[in-house]
């Protein structure tokens, strides 16, 4: 049928023509179209197909419509990154939920993109084994959200983040061609490794599919300690400590006192008032967490601990889902939260932590901040109490841009994960591009040369 | 071949005695371990910095040349092989390590340092590289990372890919840019990522930022005989499937183990033993007592025939050095040989060995199979001699129903030794065209004139068009 182009692009005509593709059950009615809104901008359809075919030719469809297309799992990442440019057509993926092959015997497992990761552990579990990935909202997350925005918890000290733990991708792309990258086995070096693009890439090179991992054995024992501190120094001496000596721990993690209170206030375990505190996650056999739990005792009364625990099983479990939703929880009581996420090398993470949360403090504002101190990630919250500040924007960008200069004398970079949208604005969530964005740009140019994937979402406004 | 301006112009870049380019001088350039394929480059040029690298390229795109990186040439894919002759650039010159900082836990290097001095940089206080080609006492960063080669350990701590923190790279524009860096998980796309493995056709890698780990306080070296290859391979999946992740698992047969005992690096292993694993399980050394006492109980298990354990340092060293010359010390079974790197999933062992046995038998050719089983990465070596008319092809034709057969059960063809020149026609049986279409896309958007490391990863011509007509029956 012919259709003439301007009324080809009509919302009502997008819509139906969606719903041919997908199926009208599989399309949000109009009437939900808003909670699906990414800073701002509503997207004229949802659609939630439900294979890999019905992805492929939606985009096709939307290549040749020219309209814009951002896909979605379970949308805890959709704060992060630029302002869309357009937004015409939300992919979720939600109903890509299978897990398409699992060999224990070979430590890896493929799923759908819009697997729960939680969905996908309760499987593997039953064969102790893991996704040794702990990102925020692991409960809610998905696969593919978790890969495409690389999100990543404390355990990454030990396991890596995805682009150790990822073997393979389908990824559907503009064009609708299906492709394939990489495999279910650990070493692979048959052509170029285009999954690696796809990790953080936010949606702007294709969508994602289907994935494949790499497990690990759940250890016979899991122990937690942790201790408190006076001050960061002590506490980052201890940090220092563990890192340069035999200990294999899984996660070392650093809390300033405002995100040792969510911790304290969201489990039983109390860590003391105003302390720094260090949480270290070991697993191994019996005998050597043992010992490594008491060599880390040892080490922390040298780093002048005030205070110190172990825990186990569900105490344990509480406590590190709490750190890793520190995040969630600052989200949930302040609106006009700010978190941003800083990378320096690894010996300075809690250096930049310190001099984050004097300048939040120099500058009026509250700051929880949490590292990953092994890894040198220092995640930072800040948000004004409303009683004493008026946190007006222009004044929370410009703190922003101090945090980020102040990294940068850190040899370090700034992200901002998650803010208003009127900051958006007025700061590049991303800061500032390096030599390699002109590459960036032409890769984007040859995934998608008509620029229709989550446009303005990613780094240098791709 | 280049003209004598080109020629000059070389010189006056990186001075004269970094100029090869008498034909005599150009033999040694011709090919790297993989000996079937051979190409001399017109010239070979030896540059001291990046700005010298980014003036050869820029001098190459200029005039059309085709260029190509080379490190110390151990490759096993023909990866540095001038296939269009053209420019060699040989980076051993930029040997330097430029920065060791271990609490950091990087090590920065120039592209040419060789493996083992990343370790020897850190070794002191207690670090090291993780990744350990068997090649790595003189194979160079650049190559390793050209082909994201990993060695044995990669089951427990990765492939170089997993400790590569950012590069220095100069396009094939001639232009330098660096990627990624020390702090992780920097913003953008995964350049990094992308370029490790991609065989030094998107551009030549002059310096990496490196991560170095602790080392494990303590390791134990088991070795286990078998009457059987099915039992030695069972025994890989049960460790695994009891939940221990060893640093190494290493698996020789026959074959292999009596090429070894029969040459200089003899290390006592049984020669008529049907297979052989060597387990290393490493840790603190609280876990390896538990650890060994349980892999022991699972060789037993099996039917091990005899197990030992290492007594000595030099002792495990020995066995190490056995096992990783293994390839070298084929020579004194047959004067040539294939070294095939596919890697298969890891509960496919006995199967694939058992397949390999029947092709060996069918082109009435021995096959030695020698391979780090931990993580499933094959290394059959396909025995022939050259000097017979006919049986370089026929050992070729065996070498790729091996990695036929490797995709058939789910395998990839390479895992760390590239696809290069040897293994370009078999990039089908694991990609589909529109798979290849998109890295083509992707070579092209890097290098538009195929002047960087041209021919290679990409299936010939020839191959593209006897598939067509094979898609078009399907």
């Amino acid at each position: 049928m012919e259709r003439r182009p301007d009324a080809a692009n009509d919302d009502e005509s997008i819509r139906r023509r969606v719903c041919e593709l997908v199926g009208e059950e599989n399309v949000a009615p109009s009437s939900e179209v808003d909670a699906y809104t990414v800073d701002g901008k509503i997207p004229k359809v949802v659609a939630f197909p439900k294979n890999v075919d019905t992805v492929s030719s939606l985009l096709a469809f939307a290549n040749k419509a020219g309209l814009s297309v951002i896909p979605r799992g379970s949308g805890t990442k959709m704060v992060v990154g630029g302002i869309p440019k357009r937004l015409d057509v939300l992919v979720s993926l939600v109903n890509l939920n299978r897990i398409v092959e699992y060999e224990p015997a070979d430590l890896v497992v493929t799923a759908e993109a819009g697997l729960k990761l939680a969905e996908l552990q309760k499987t593997v579990t039953k064969n102790k084994q893991r996704l040794p990935l702990d990102p925020p909202y692991a409960d809610v997350a998905t696969l593919g959200g978790v890969v495409c925005s690389n999100s990543s918890g404390p355990m990454r000290y030990r396991f890596g983040s995805c682009r150790d733990l990822l073997l393979g991708v389908r990824v559907a792309l503009p064009s609708g061609a299906i492709m394939k990258s990489g495999g279910k086995v650990v070493k692979n070096v048959a052509g170029y490794d285009l999954k690696k693009l796809y990790i953080g890439s936010l949606g702007t090179l294709g969508v994602v599919t289907e994935l494949t991992f790499r497990l690990y054995p759940l250890p016979e024992s899991e122990k937690t300690f942790i201790a408190s501190f006076g001050d960061m120094k002590s506490a980052a001496d201890l940090a220092g400590r563990i890192l340069g000596s035999d200990l294999l721990p899984y996660a070392i993690e650093a809390l300033n006192p405002g995100a040792a209170r969510v911790v304290a206030d969201e489990t039983s375990v109390q860590l003391g008032e105003t302390s720094y505190v260090i949480v270290v996650g070991f697993g191994d056999v019996d005998q050597s967490v043992r010992k490594q739990l008491s060599t880390t005792g040892e080490l922390a009364k040298t780093s002048g601990a005030s205070d110190s625990i172990v825990l186990d099983g569900a105490h344990q479990e509480k406590v590190w889902n709490t750190i890793r939703n520190v995040a969630r929880s600052m989200d949930t009581r302040e609106p006009r939260l700010v978190a941003c996420k800083v990378n320096v090398p690894i010996s300075r993470g809690l250096e930049a932590l310190d001099a984050l949360e004097r300048l939040a403090a120099r500058r009026g504002y509250m700051c929880v901040a949490s590292s990953h101190a092994g890894n040198g990630l220092v995640h930072f919250y800040l948000w004004a109490e409303p009683m004493t500040h008026a946190a007006g924007v222009d004044d929370l960008a410009c703190v922003i841009t101090e945090a980020r200069d102040l990294t940068s004398q850190f040899d370090g970079t700034l992200i901002v994960e998650r803010c208003p949208p009127q900051i958006k604005e007025l700061v590049d969530v991303w800061g500032p591009t390096r030599t390699d964005f002109q590459l960036m740009r032409a890769i984007k140019s040859q995934f998608d040369p008509a620029g229709m994937l989550s446009p303005g979402r990613f780094v240098g406004g791709i | 071949m280049i003209d004598a301006a080109v020629l000059d112009e070389l010189k006056g870049i990186v001075g004269a005695d970094g100029v090869l380019f008498r034909p005599e001088d150009m033999l040694v350039y011709e090919c790297d371990g993989q000996t079937v394929f051979k190409h001399t480059p017109d010239a070979v040029v030896f540059p001291r910095s990046v700005e010298q690298v980014s003036k050869i390229v820029k001098l190459c795109a200029r005039e059309k040349v085709p260029f190509v990186a080379r490190g110390s040439g151990t490759g096993l894919s023909g990866g540095p092989v001038a296939a269009r002759g053209g420019v060699t650039i040989c980076l051993s010159r930029m040997n330097k390590i430029i920065d060791a900082d271990v609490r950091n836990q990087v090590v920065v290097v120039e592209a040419g340092v060789i493996n083992t001095w990343v370790t020897d940089a850190v070794s002191g206080e207690g670090y090291y590289f993780a990744p350990d080609p068997s090649s790595q006492p003189v194979s160079t960063i650049g190559g390793n990372i050209g082909h994201n080669s990993g060695g044995a350990h990669c089951l427990k701590y990765g492939v170089i890919a997993n400790h590569v923190l950012g590069l220095e790279v100069v396009l094939p524009s001639g232009e330098i840019i660096q990627t990624g860096g020390e702090a992780q998980d920097l913003p953008g796309y995964d350049l990094t990522g992308l370029i490790v493995g991609s065989e030094g056709t998107l551009g030549i890698v002059t310096k990496a930022i490196l991560r170095v780990i602790k080392r494990p306080q303590a390791a134990k070296t088991i070795m286990a005989i078998f009457e059987s290859v099915a039992d030695a391979s069972n025994v890989v999946s049960e460790i695994i499937a009891n939940g221990i992740i060893p640093g190494a698992v290493e698996f020789m047969d026959n074959l292999a183990i009596e090429a070894v005992e029969s040459s200089v690096h003899a290390a006592g292993f049984p020669q008529d033993a049907p297979a052989l694993l060597l387990i290393e399980p490493d840790g603190l050394s609280e876990s390896l007592d538990p650890l060994a006492d349980r892999i022991v109980k699972i060789c037993r298990e099996n039917r091990a025939r005899e197990i030992r354990l290492a007594q000595s340092k030099q002792e495990r060293l020995k066995w190490w050095n056995g096992r990783k010359q293994a390839f070298g010390a084929m020579g004194r079974l047959s004067p040539n040989y294939l070294v095939l790197d596919g890697t298969i999933p890891r509960s496919q062992l006995p199967r694939i060995l058992a397949l390999i046995g029947e092709i060996g038998r069918k082109y009435s050719i021995r096959i030695a199979n020698v391979f780090h089983a931990g993580d499933g990465n094959l290394h059959p070596l396909v025995l022939y001699d050259a000097r017979k008319p006919g049986e370089t092809e026929k050992a070729m034709q065996a070498a790729m129903e091996v990695l036929r057969a490797v995709a058939e059960i789910g395998g990839t063809i390479t895992g760390e030794h590239g696809v290069g020149l040897e293994k370009r026609d078999a990039m089908h049986y694991i990609f589909t065209p529109s798979d290849i279409s998109v890295m083509k896309g992707l070579k092209a958007t890097f290098d538009p004139d195929e002047l960087c490391n041209p021919d290679k990863i990409f299936p010939s011509e020839k191959a593209a068009k006897q598939l067509s007509p094979m898609l078009a029956e399907a």
